[in-house]
């Protein structure tokens, strides 16, 4: 069946990127296997059972699986006509976690809506919004990018908004970096000129370490409602002045690392996902990885997400058209983000964010989301200009 | 591109390259103006207003400023896959970094944090006696009870609770509060007793709780003889860790090496399961042979007790028995002492009545008073047991000789440096004398004259020889230092009272030793305590070496002055110390407790048999107050009479002054119960003893004896009357 498709597929269009495929694949069932042996304690611990993290996870990835089968038959030409409404919507949708009885507080923030069935993230959505708003955006727009308000105050005005309501409304940080910075990577790939960047940064950078040396002064006589955040901040130069408190997750983390060795203690031998790292399969998937199948399996890990990236990389520069390629680059822009940052925080390299390791940290909506986007990603691959 | 197109098949064609290329440029020409065309036809068709062609241009403009291109796109994507990189390789070096640099510490934290430890305690190890067979100190096992409150299901912990309440006798609200809390640990009991701990163990069962509790097996100490020689041995903490004496100085020997359970938990303290326990067993402790004889230490502590009592000696005293030839520490009995099993529970009965009165602080007060070793631990004013040093530093350096009849002459004081110094008998002065005598009559004025013949330099030279400027180094903890005037400091009036064993300092086991220097024929030896170590897992046995030091006098002069300390005991102040078949040599000695005091330390220092000394014996008795007074030949020389007549016959030495007169044989009393007065006084009379009983005017001799004192099979004396009733 399938071969037959192809063929005749062939003719008119070109053949989908099977090396990714293959790539998502091995990465997706490397993850459900770290997550199976990562929240096993945890999940004992809270529910009783030791498969309720996996079972989940699983159902999420077959789902995620079906939806980029989906995504990736969707001509992406479609997200460019609708691209104002998607970037709408997602910001929108940041509100919902606002409504009572389906906001809930979770981690110090209000970032989770739970909708009787499923819960999920509202700012996952909001990722992918802004990445179709943006590419459409910049392509519409992408013979006036070297002006000063259309290539570049109206996309910082376009990233800005759902990174403040994310920040005030959610105290949400990490998401609003990694948007801001598939923001960046975006608009410098699509020719927007990077001085703006660089003299804003100045002077953003001038106001913010101002601001910063006020708050420090003054933090002595009211510090308690950002000491969530700053804790972490400060932390990540010393992990150890503070091991029980804002240091522990950082230090277990650590801990997980450095127990691993070459090859490692072996798969599912931890003994930091033993309720010392906290939500072992969440954010600190990758030191419970490290622990597990040492510096070797570590090398794997980022040797595939180096490979996603570079094919991501070659859809975007093969892609028909400036929209495709803008679409292209944001997602794996979006994944590369999310990985580099991971892995820093996991290494102590720096602060503590709270940001995920796409495929293997468990977690619905994130992978359903990361999986349809590779959809996308697929599904340009398709439109790849013949050489 | 399209040109490109066109290109590729023109190529090959050489003669019409020409007219191709001008085929080529108008093609392109009018194709393009088609475009154009196509273009604007298109645009009016949408009805594109002016405005929008005006922005086309804009647009137009920007492009040509700075070209868009997808080359220029897909060279800053390139920019961007090789920045990935580098960080790829960053993130692998970071990696690596933590696990190969900081790895084994990271590990090794983990690993600490990730087990739980239960110590396994080893064996203390056993004190013996000298003899090796009466045990001093010993270690039984017993058990301790943890739990692991996280690994107690919250239904079970009040029931567990109150069955460790119940057998242990604990309050149950302290240990529900152990159960409930949030620790990986908790102690329950210490020191429990097996049948306890079996008593669990069934409740355990029976109950169905197998995980959350945890019996281990831990040892408590154990001293048999209560409160002998307390105050050598010392006493172990509540961690059986040694805290005085011999258990606190020898706490490496003793201690040996925990072993430990490891147990591998989360964070919590809770189980993982297929982790098991890992054990590691512990090496008990090594045994100790002491130097101390029971029985001697047993005679020393009877008498001494006796003596303190009978003379009021508020201040307690000690006793030291020494084996001059090795160092060994026979006995060394304080008084007041303590009992080792309860060494926080005071055996003073003046104290008992009001202890629990008493605050801890307090109670701890008082006990320190008897834990402490005073025969090491303080010093005292020697008196004129210190007059030894003097005459054999004399009498070594050839100053004087021990009889030259009338070498020196009493005149009931001496004035040194324009101070006068009286002799203790100022009332009724000694006269002429020689150096024998001066030692019997303990005549201060003489030994004031010798340590001046002497000096200062060559004197210190002497109390250094004699070990008496340094400790001793026994092996016992506390040891105090003797305190003298600098050498450079003393003066004549100094000298003068130090030559009769004043206005200094030293603790009664340097007296001790340097008397048992005279007693091993001049050479130093330095005391010991513990004689061998024997390794609990080999059975080796260590001898703890006798330590000789140099040789301060000679043979001769150690001889002289034995022989004067015996007529001192024959003739003069020590003459109660005697005992009968056996040569004593000795000393008294009588001093102020510090100055103007009015309390007095009295002391009575004795070697014997002179020929050959295996025994040396100090008895230092403090602030005496009874009726016998304060002086060392009334209080202090009877003990050492009382002590050495058990002690020599118990180490089975010779006795070597048996004279013509005093060859009594000793006898088994018979058994003469039941006999006839007649028949029993026959019986006697075989035996070369007496009979005695209460004389009435009636004929007695065919009376039935009903009782006999002494009983038979008891050893007495020929010519000893046996008392009858009938």
């Amino acid at each position: 069946m399938q071969n037959k498709t192809k063929s005749l597929n062939k003719e008119k269009k070109k053949q989908v990127d099977f090396y990714l495929i293959i790539i998502i694949l091995i990465l997706l069932a490397f993850g459900i296997v770290m997550v199976l042996s990562a929240s096993a304690p945890s999940a004992l611990a809270e529910t009783g059972n030791s498969y309720t993290y996996f079972t989940s996870q699983l159902q999420f990835a077959a789902l995620g699986l079906a939806i980029m089968w989906v995504a990736s038959k969707i001509d992406y030409h479609l997200y460019l006509k609708l691209y104002k409404l998607i970037y709408v919507f997602s910001v929108l949708i940041l509100f919902l976690v606002l409504i009572p009885g389906i906001g809930s507080e979770g981690g110090g923030a209000t970032r989770w809506v739970y909708l009787g069935f499923v819960s999920f993230q509202p700012s996952e959505i909001t990722k992918v919004g802004l990445i179709i708003g943006l590419a459409g955006y910049l392509t519409e727009y992408k013979d006036e990018l070297k002006s000063f308000v259309k290539g570049f105050i109206i996309p910082l005005i376009m990233v800005g908004v759902p990174v403040l309501i994310a920040l005030f409304i959610q105290n949400h940080l990490s998401v609003g970096i990694v948007m801001s910075l598939i923001t960046f990577v975006m608009m410098i790939v699509a020719g927007c000129r990077l001085l703006y960047f660089i003299a804003s940064g100045a002077i953003v950078g001038g106001i913010g370490g101002t601001a910063l040396a006020v708050y420090l002064a003054t933090a002595g006589e009211s510090a308690s409602e950002s000491s969530f955040r700053f804790g972490r901040i400060l932390t990540f130069l010393d992990p150890w002045q503070d091991p029980t408190g804002t240091g522990w997750q950082t230090i277990q983390g650590l801990y997980a690392i450095g127990s691993g060795g070459l090859f490692g203690v072996g798969l599912g031998e931890s003994k930091q996902k033993y309720l010392y790292v906290s939500e072992p399969q969440n954010d600190f998937i990758f030191a419970i990885l490290a622990e597990e199948l040492g510096f070797f399996g570590c090398v794997v890990v980022i040797l595939l997400f180096a490979l996603f990236i570079w094919r991501g990389i070659l859809i975007a520069m093969k892609a028909k058209d400036m929209f495709g390629s803008l679409l292209a680059t944001g997602i794996t822009a979006l994944v590369m983000i999310q990985v580099v940052l991971n892995i820093a925080v996991v290494t102590n390299s720096m602060p503590n964010t709270g940001i995920s390791l796409p495929f293997f940290s468990a977690g619905g909506t994130a992978l359903i989301i990361l999986l349809g986007m590779c959809g996308i990603l697929l599904n340009i691959s398709k439109s790849k200009v013949k050489e | 591109m399209r040109n490109k197109k066109i290109k590729k098949p023109l190529k090959p064609r050489f003669d019409k390259a020409e007219i191709d290329r001008l085929k080529k440029s108008r093609k392109k020409k009018e194709k393009e103006d088609s475009v154009e065309k196509l273009k604007k036809k298109f645009e009016n068709k949408q009805n594109k207003m002016y405005k929008k062609q005006i922005k086309e241009a804009k647009k137009e403009k920007l492009k040509k400023e700075a070209p868009n291109s997808d080359l220029s796109r897909k060279r800053r994507m390139k920019i961007w896959l090789i920045i990935v990189i580098i960080v790829c390789i960053l993130f692998i070096i970071r990696i690596a970094w933590i696990q190969f640099v900081d790895g084994d510490r990271l590990k090794q934290m983990a690993l600490e944090q990730q087990s739980i430890d239960r110590a396994v305690n080893p064996r203390r190890g056993t004190i013996y006696d000298a003899t090796g067979k009466n045990v001093l100190a010993i270690s039984s096992t017993v058990n301790t009870i943890t739990v692991n409150p996280n690994n107690i299901s919250k239904e079970n912990k009040e029931k567990v609770a109150e069955a460790l309440a119940n057998i242990f006798e604990l309050d149950y609200d302290k240990v529900l509060k152990k159960v409930k809390k949030n620790s990986s640990i908790e102690t329950i009991a210490k020191r429990v007793e097996k049948e306890k701990a079996d008593e669990l163990r069934v409740w355990m069962e029976a109950n169905n709780i197998d995980s959350g509790i945890n019996i281990d097996e831990d040892t408590k100490r154990y001293y048999p003889y209560n409160s002998l020689a307390s105050q050598v041995i010392g006493f172990c903490g509540s961690d059986n860790q040694g805290l005085d004496g011999i258990e606190a100085i020898y706490e490496e020997e003793l201690q040996g090496e925990k072993g430990k359970i490891t147990k591998v938990t989360d964070a919590n303290g809770g189980e993982i399961d297929g982790e098991g326990e890992n054990y590691i067993s512990a090496t008990d402790g090594n045994d100790l042979v002491l130097s101390i004889d029971a029985t001697i230490q047993g005679i020393a502590e009877k008498y001494l007790k006796e003596a303190c009592i009978d003379n009021k000696c508020t201040d307690g005293g000690n006793i030291i028995v020494m084996n001059p030839k090795t160092g060994d520490i026979l006995a060394m009995a304080g008084y007041p002492d303590y009992n080792l099993n309860e060494p926080y529970e005071t055996t003073i009965e003046e104290l008992k009545a009001n202890w629990d009165n008493l605050s801890e602080t307090e109670q701890v007060q008082e006990m320190q008073k008897v834990w402490r070793n005073k025969a090491v631990a303080d010093t005292y004013e020697p008196g004129s047991t210190f007059k030894l040093v003097t005459a054999s530093a004399a009498l070594e350096e050839g100053i004087t000789t021990t009889d030259k009849e009338g070498e020196f002459c009493c005149t009931g004081g001496i004035t040194v440096a324009g101070v006068r110094i009286s002799c203790w008998r100022y009332y009724n002065p000694h006269g002429s004398e020689s150096l024998r005598e001066a030692l019997k009559n303990s005549c201060n004025p003489v030994f004031i004259g010798l340590g001046q013949e002497l000096g200062v330099s060559k004197y210190y030279d002497y109390l250094e020889k004699f070990g008496l400027l340094r400790k001793t180094g026994i092996d016992l903890p506390g040891e105090a230092g003797s305190i003298f005037l600098k050498e450079d400091k003393a003066g004549p009036v100094e000298l003068a009272t130090i030559s009769f064993g004043q206005r200094f300092e030293i603790t009664p086991i340097q007296m001790i030793t340097a008397v048992s220097t005279i007693a091993n024929k001049g050479v130093y030896v330095k005391p010991r305590i513990v004689k061998q170590i024997i390794d609990s897992t080999t059975g080796e046995v260590t001898e703890i070496p006798v330590e000789e030091g140099e040789r301060v006098l000679s043979e001769k002069t150690a001889e002289d002055v034995l022989s004067m300390m015996g007529t001192v005991v024959a003739e003069g102040t020590g003459k109660n110390a005697q005992v009968q078949g056996y040569s004593i040599g000795g000393k008294t000695g009588t001093s102020e407790d510090g100055v103007n005091t009015g309390k007095y330390v009295t002391s009575f220092v004795g070697v014997a048999p002179i020929s050959d000394p295996e025994v040396v014996v100090l008895i230092t008795l403090y602030n005496p107050t009874g009726e016998g007074g304060h002086q060392g030949g009334g209080v202090a020389a009877p003990i050492g009479s009382q002590v050495l007549g058990e002690v020599l016959p118990y180490l089975e030495v010779q006795k070597d002054n048996v004279s013509e007169e005093e060859i009594k044989k000793e006898v088994e009393t018979p058994n003469i119960v039941g006999m006839t007065v007649k028949e029993a006084k026959k019986e006697l009379e075989k035996l070369n003893l007496g009979i005695s009983y209460e004389e009435t005017e009636e004929d007695i001799s065919e009376k039935t004896i009903t009782s006999q004192v002494p009983n038979s099979g008891v050893k007495i004396y020929e010519e000893t009357n046996v008392r009858i009733t009938y």
